[in-house]
């Protein structure tokens, strides 16, 4: 009884590398098309976008302002009123989760999964 | 299902492999806790061919209560998630070898366990701990780690059972 890989063994294979390949595109493309980008400034939200869509949105900080960019399923604050802009260097953000701080101007800009509770897109 | 003195020393045989599997695997430091190959589940697979479902069921759970006793995660949350995707895997791998016995190789039925093992603890991590689909980007991960364990317990597995024929393992 000498144990050979089946034919079901090589199909099983094929459709879980298939598998592996799909779950892959599907958690950096698909799942992060709902994704909404929640700006908040000293705690309290000032705006929510849609990160799948195109924004240039000019927020009002503590020290001054910041103009936070979405597009290419992209998030990051392209210009800010600060003195060291690390917010700017943070770059460009896509990740649920995925947070860009702005500490001069008590600015946050953050990334959220779309079904997550409580959140509601408002667009524009 | 354990009916007679040899079944049950094989059981035992097997389980003592499998836990030892289980606590020197354990050793080895992984990135991310469920990274692994799972040898252990070599001891499943084995018990599986050589003596049957049932008890294939025993290897798996004496193997994660001892286990995890030695580790020190029994009660763990990590405990409770090696013991359902055990369970899991185990009805499975099961399913697949009833079919017909000649359907899948160690290697097929390893990888559909090693696959069920994954997806139903990362659906347990979902449900019950992060409620959030964020995890979901460790889906593509676990999935390739789930790949390369069941085939390398697969093909293991497969080279070990001609040579257990030998042996007196088989009655």
């Amino acid at each position: 009884m000498r144990q050979y890989i089946t034919t079901a063994d090589k199909i099983l294979m094929v459709v879980s590398a298939c598998l592996i390949v799909a779950s892959y595109v599907f958690a950096n493309v698909v799942a992060v098309q709902g994704s909404v980008v929640v700006i908040q400034v000293d705690g309290v939200t000032v705006h929510k976008a849609l990160l799948s869509e195109t924004h240039r949105i000019t927020v009002k900080g503590v020290h001054g302002e910041l103009i936070v960019e979405t597009r290419e399923l992209k998030v990051a604050i392209t210009q800010a009123d600060c003195p060291n802009h690390i917010c700017v260097k943070t770059g460009w953000r896509s990740r649920s989760g995925e947070v860009i701080v702005c500490v001069p101007n008590k600015a946050l800009v953050r990334i959220i999964a779309a079904d997550q509770k409580g959140v509601r897109a408002t667009t524009g | 299902m354990l009916s007679t003195t040899r079944e049950v020393t094989t059981v035992a045989l097997l389980t003592a492999v499998g836990i030892a599997l289980f606590v020197i695997e354990s050793f080895i430091p992984a990135p991310l806790p469920f990274l692994k190959i799972g040898f252990a589940n070599i001891s499943s697979v084995v018990a599986m061919m050589v003596l049957g479902a049932p008890q294939m069921f025993i290897v798996v759970v004496l193997r994660v209560l001892v286990g995890s006793m030695l580790v020190g995660s029994l009660l763990t949350p990590g405990f409770l998630l090696a013991l359902c995707g055990g369970i899991a895997s185990a009805i499975t791998m099961a399913l697949a070898r009833s079919v017909r016995k000649d359907l899948f190789s160690p290697v097929g039925i390893s990888l559909i366990g090693s696959f069920t093992h994954v997806l139903v603890q990362l659906l347990l991590v979902l449900l019950l701990y992060v409620q959030n689909t964020a995890a979901l980007f460790l889906l593509p991960l676990l999935l390739l780690s789930g790949f390369i364990g069941g085939v390398v317990v697969g093909v293991i597995s497969s080279r070990l059972l001609p040579l257990l024929q030998s042996t007196r393992l088989y009655s």
